[in-house]
């Protein structure tokens, strides 16, 4: 169930950014309340993808768990952040673990019930789709950028000359 | 009112056949789209240059035919060189602009005669808003190589930062 101030947050979200009446009030409907304590998970590093989360309160952190490692906390975000979005938009299984810091709530907006709206070609979706893959490509050039700041790195010779590096960095130039 | 960004290269018309499949967009589908219409075709005399690094994209140029010398001007990097020869026809150079006013990172120039289309962010957008399936599904390839490529950057950066093996 909505609320008059939740609506206001969601509406003036950048994600919803630039859509007509009807095309929010077609996506907002999609959207259902979450809170999380400190502490607790959004999701895990594994999981099937279930939508996307806004944060409107609180503090979360995304970390990675490799097998047999500790996790390591690879970001922070606050008020406004967009969680997980990839997992509107792919069936991949979540590549990282998300866990509030603080309590937490917000918004999250259901794959499942995104879906039937993409498959519609709603104009509403594909401006969230669009607002999506801008991030991604945001966030695909500065990680390029901090590849080559690595590559760059005297003291990670060593990892570049590894098969598993060369791998990934070949199928990189291929792309 | 905003200018246009001029084309690189002498403004041409394709016939039906020759225009490329944009974003391995099916032909049926291209054929219920108005994305087609929309596209600019050009053609760039060898020695010609598509874009400069570090100027504003414009949008995404596909290859029709010839071939293209990608150069990596970024500074400061030993990075392995991104710089190659392009000469696929239906290849997507600068498809981030699509999305954004990115700046180009490569300098493009055409090795031999070759011909381009030329598909304009503010089309692209303007085909968006106006729910074209051609176009939906262009996001939706770009979305999937975008994501494709920053979980392979986020693995070779995670995998760069391991302590090194003894």
């Amino acid at each position: 169930m909505f609320h008059l101030s939740h609506n206001t947050f969601l509406r003036r979200h950048p994600l919803l950014e630039g859509l007509s009446q009807e095309e929010a009030q077609e996506l907002l409907a999609l959207c259902a309340p979450f809170r999380r304590v400190a502490g607790e998970r959004l999701f895990s590093q594994g999981d099937p993808p279930d939508g996307l989360y806004i944060v409107e309160r609180g503090e979360v952190a995304v970390y990675t768990e490799p097998p047999g490692n500790d996790r390591v906390m690879l970001a922070e975000f606050g008020n406004g952040a967009v969680i997980g979005e990839m997992g509107l938009v792919t069936k991949a299984l979540r590549s990282a673990t998300v866990e509030a810091l603080t309590s937490t709530d917000g918004w999250w907006l259901s794959r499942q019930r995104f879906e039937p709206l993409q498959a519609a070609g709603r104009t509403s979706a594909y401006r969230v789709i669009l607002h999506i893959a801008r991030m991604l490509e945001q966030r695909r050039r500065t990680t390029e950028q901090r590849l080559r700041t690595l590559i760059d790195e005297p003291d990670r010779q060593a990892r570049l000359a590894s098969r598993p590096v060369r791998e990934l960095l070949g199928a990189l130039w291929k792309a | 009112m905003e200018s246009v960004a001029p084309l690189p290269g002498s403004p041409l018309t394709l016939g039906p056949d020759e225009m490329p499949s944009v974003g391995t967009l099916a032909a049926a589908t291209m054929g219920e789209s108005a994305l087609c219409q929309n596209l600019e075709a050009f053609a760039l005399p060898a020695g010609a240059v598509l874009y400069e690094a570090e100027t504003v994209g414009i949008g995404c140029f596909v290859l029709v035919d010839g071939s293209l010398q990608v150069s990596d001007e970024m500074p400061h990097t030993l990075a392995p060189s991104l710089a190659g020869l392009v000469n696929t026809p239906g290849t997507l150079l600068s498809r981030g602009s699509l999305l954004e006013p990115f700046l180009h990172r490569h300098r493009v120039v055409a090795l031999t005669d070759s011909r381009l289309v030329l598909l304009r962010r503010a089309r692209f957008e303007d085909l968006l808003a106006a729910g074209d399936r051609g176009a939906q599904q262009l996001l939706d390839f770009l979305l999937t190589s975008t994501m494709d490529e920053l979980r392979t950057l986020n693995q070779a950066v995670f995998a760069l930062m391991q302590p090194n093996a003894p």
